[in-house]
């Protein structure tokens, strides 16, 4: 196994990546929207069982400390049955990243470039991302550093100019809980959970090469805490600009609320803006699954994953084309079928299947270590 | 064999430590041998010199010994050289008692500084270096003098760097003024300056100066190694050697800062980084250098830490101007005029009505005329400089306009990108805007904005893969310190920045100990 490219992230590194990742998706095509007016106390609710999960991740990692999640596959089911398990979760990836990419493919040939046809922006967003993973981690949380400041800002700008516009509605809030905490559990889990808390589970491939990484559990915590609450104040916009009946309605929903800015006679139509701070998001959220799957390739394969970034990047490309023949048919799939026979399994069934296993092995291997002596 | 001689060449340097002047002619047809028997040296020597006009050997007596002196004298100063050592030399016959070379040396040249030639090789060296050489037959070395100095520019104010309040002396040709120039402001025994000589032709002196109790080890070792690594022709400018010790070539960010400003080098040094001096030119290099060095001045030292930190700004802006606006324009005017307002938009369209010209073509057209334009007017002779600007200005700014060939907006927007070009404190960081400008106007004609923040993206992709000597080029803003940000984008006062950058690993990371605010403390309680 080629160990020369050994790389590290720092602690602050891996808190934007968390963040930026979590954040990005669900600023295009929104969440929780099932919630209506408590779409906001949803988000509130599966944040908190958002961190639950991420704590659960780093409990695993913890028991093995500097391996992945592949590497922990290994370990579990041995090589051959968590090579099969390994080439699953690649699948999965590799699969949600091209699922990534279609949503803001659709969002720019929607809002942008009705006539340009969809490969073109997902061809030429894939390479820019190929180029990125090709120089490797460090470069990808260094970039993400730099635009931090940009995504975080324009989130929190959006909603204040909002406000000086004059569009919010803040009766849209009531009633709160008109019908109870039902319906909201419901809509959490599996949906609001698995996207976008649940998709943590790409940074199992991350969080092992942290430098502290004694650190790393407390720091995603707080990573997802933060997060939690940019969604949240995203759905508030949303939610407080639009009513529950139009957010349902609309397609994008952070978009249409941004549209309602005006300023000063100048400051109009920015959401346009706002679809090209999302894009970094997008950026991050498909390097992070593409990054997943391709360091899961290398542990397959035993080759530097560098040789698969073009590869896996054409198939993301073809994917993300063919997986729905439209829209509508696109977030269908992504609010009936994925949740549920994805999303659960990869991200919550099959790392607690481990979870005894790993246990179990790691007893026994402390106390083969500590019949045989430690070397 | 080309990596071999790379490794070869690597490791003989490692062993060597500093190059000195007997190793440079191995490869050459020289012999080495420098024989006792005088004849046969000089022989030797006027082989080598004897077709130039300025080449001396002059035949003296020393004591009872056949003795001559060899120099060039368009290197050294003729009327020193008569004064000291041949005048002297005379009294030497009357003498004529016996003795060796050093007692020569000690009796006739005490205040003369010198040094020994025990081979050909050296012989040769010194020759070149302007020393006189002198040869005593029978002596197994020549004694080479060093006699007056080769004329120097005189210190001027700096050409490509002026600030306004601060030292306004730069550095000159002259290697030695320039260190010097380095050695008079800072007295700190631990200043070093370590020679090397790069070129196979000019043997040019290059010396790395470093504060030793400052200055990270591995850096410069890392330094060191670039430097001997050189295999070059000639070194005529400090920009010869950049492109040798430099991260990536294929890059249009500079990854190692010039200036021809000695408080600039001195505040480098003290910062723990290293700069190298390159006899013959004025312009001095320090590594590592990060991004956000180029838009330091070192006037933002001098002037109030309020105004500095806004100048700043305003660097950083005029940067993203100079990058960005002619792409903005043409991405807004042809794919999302629904962002500009009405008004404007209908002003800006109005106004495009009669141009013959996509927006695509007609800012590629004049910003090509303005690189023309400002080619052409760093080249030509000052004589016919007014040329430039008068035709330029009428032709390309009103006679365009007015022939309905370009729009109004159009010509403020190139004319601002220009000058937002000029804003940079340091010339040859302007070259990676002027280059992308370009490609980003092409990014913004086919795709729009799209197509502009995709190039940003990807440009800051490659700025956060940069590294210049093992320091990563954003340092401070990717990986992110929060230690950093006193002088990064702002400045904070100068009592309150004790630390010197992180990222440099310096040995000693806190610059001063115990400084406080200089304003009185609150007073306590009402006036009396």
């Amino acid at each position: 196994m080629s160990k020369s490219l050994v790389e590290k992230i720092s602690l602050w590194q891996l808190a934007v990546l968390i963040f930026i990742f979590e954040i990005g998706s669900v600023a295009v095509v929104g969440v929780g929207n099932e919630s209506k007016q408590d779409a906001w106390l949803a988000v509130a609710i599966a944040t908190g069982i958002g961190i639950c999960l991420i704590s659960f991740y780093m409990f695993l990692l913890k028991k093995l400390p500097g391996k992945n999640i592949f590497e922990i596959f290994t370990f579990c089911f041995g090589k051959w049955f968590g090579k099969v398990i390994s080439f699953l979760y690649v699948l999965y990836f590799v699969y949600i990243a091209s699922r990534v990419l279609r949503d803001f493919g659709e969002l720019i040939t929607t809002v942008i470039f009705e006539t340009t046809p969809i490969e073109v922006v997902m061809i030429t967003m894939m390479m820019v991302i190929c180029y990125m993973l090709y120089l490797g981690l460090e470069v990808f949380g260094r970039t993400a550093e730099v635009f931090l400041p940009y995504v975080f800002s324009f989130i929190l700008l959006i909603g204040i100019a909002i406000l000086l516009s004059g569009e919010m509605e803040f009766e849209n809030l009531q009633p709160v809980l008109a019908e109870g905490f039902g319906p909201i559990m419901k809509h959490i889990f599996p949906k609001l959970l698995t996207f976008p808390f649940g998709e943590l589970v790409a940074f199992l491939v991350i969080i092992p090469a942290v430098t502290h990484f004694d650190k790393a559990g407390k720091v995603s915590g707080f990573a997802v805490l933060v997060s939690g609450f940019i969604i949240m104040y995203q759905k508030f916009i949303a939610i407080v600009t639009l009513g529950p009946e139009q957010l349902d309605r609309t397609v994008f929903p952070l978009l249409s609320a941004a549209r309602e800015i005006s300023l000063l006679q100048f400051i109009e139509r920015v959401d346009l803006v706002i679809v090209f701070i999302v894009m970094f998001g997008i950026i991050t959220k498909v390097s992070v699954f593409f990054y997943a799957g391709l360091k899961g390739l290398e542990h397959l394969v035993n080759l530097p994953y560098r040789y698969f970034v073009f590869p896996i990047a054409a198939i993301i490309c073809y994917c993300s084309v063919q997986i729905s023949a439209n829209y509508a048919e696109h977030i269908e799939e992504g609010l009936k079928f994925i949740p549920f026979y994805m999303h659960v399994p990869f991200q919550i069934l099959l790392p607690i299947a481990i979870t005894p296993l790993l246990i179990w092995k790691g007893k026994k291997q402390q106390r083969g270590t500590d019949k045989h002596g430690s070397v | 064999m080309g990596l071999f001689n790379f490794l070869f060449y690597r490791r003989k340097n490692k062993d060597k430590g500093n190059v000195t002047g007997e190793e440079f002619f191995q490869e050459e047809r020289l012999s080495k041998q420098y024989f006792r028997n005088h004849e046969q040296n000089k022989q030797q020597i006027d082989q080598l010199f004897n077709k130039n006009f300025d080449f001396k050997m002059e035949s003296i007596k020393l004591g009872d010994k056949d003795a001559c002196v060899c120099y060039l004298e368009t290197l050294l100063n003729k009327d020193d050289l008569t004064d000291k050592v041949l005048s002297a030399a005379q009294y030497t016959a009357i003498d004529g008692t016996n003795r060796n070379m050093d007692t020569i040396r000690d009796t006739y040249f005490p205040t003369l500084s010198y040094e020994y030639a025990d081979n050909f090789h050296r012989v040769v060296w010194h020759i070149l270096n302007g020393y006189a050489v002198i040869m005593i037959d029978g002596e197994e070395k020549a004694l080479s003098l060093q006699i007056g100095n080769i004329e120097h520019r005189a210190i001027a104010e700096p050409s490509t760097q002026t600030i306004i309040r601060g030292p306004k002396e730069a550095f000159i040709e002259s290697i030695e003024t320039n260190i010097s120039m380095v050695r008079r402001r800072i007295k700190n025994p631990f200043l070093t300056f370590e020679s090397f000589h790069v070129g196979r032709d000019t043997k040019t002196t290059v010396a790395i100066g470093y504060i030793g109790d400052i200055m990270n080890e591995d850096i410069l070792d890392e330094v060191r190694m670039r430097i001997q690594k050189i295999d070059i022709g000639g070194v005529l400018d400090s920009g010869n050697i950049e492109e040798f010790i430099t991260d990536k070539t294929f890059t249009p960010f500079p990854l190692i800062f010039n200036t021809e400003r000695p408080d600039t080098i001195c505040g480098d040094l003290m910062e723990g980084k290293a700069a190298i001096f390159v006899d013959g030119s004025p312009f001095v290099l320090t590594v590592p250098s990060i991004l956000t060095d180029f838009f330091q001045s070192s006037e933002d030292y001098y002037q109030p830490f309020l105004m500095s930190s806004f100048v700043r700004m305003i660097r950083y802006i005029s940067f993203m101007i100079a990058l960005v606006l002619p792409s903005l324009y043409v991405a807004l005017s042809t794919f999302h005029q629904e962002l500009l307002p009405t008004l404007l938009l209908l002003s800006i369209q109005a106004q495009r009505e009669g141009v013959p010209f996509p927006a695509v073509i007609e800012i590629f057209v004049m910003e090509l005329t303005f690189e023309i334009m400002r080619e052409a007017g760093v080249r030509m002779p000052r004589a016919v400089g007014q040329t430039v600007s008068i035709v330029g200005a009428l032709v390309i700014g009103q006679a365009a306009v007015e022939a309905g060939l370009v729009s109004n907006v159009l010509v403020i927007i190139v004319a601002f990108t220009a000058i937002a070009s000029f804003v940079t404190p340091i010339y040859n960081f302007s070259i990676s805007t002027r280059l992308l400008r370009f490609v980003l106007i092409l990014f913004a004609a086919i795709f729009g904005l799209y197509g502009v923040l995709l190039f940003l993206v990807a440009m800051v992709i490659h700025l956060a893969s940069l590294r210049s000597f093992s320091v990563p080029y954003l340092a401070g803003v990717a990986p992110f310190t929060i230690e950093n940000q006193d002088d990064i984008f702002v400045r904070i006062p100068a009592w309150a920045n004790r630390k010197r950058p992180t990222y440099l690993f310096a040995k000693a990371p806190i610059r001063e100990k115990g400084n406080e605010s200089p304003s009185p403390p609150p007073a306590k309680g009402g006036s009396k």
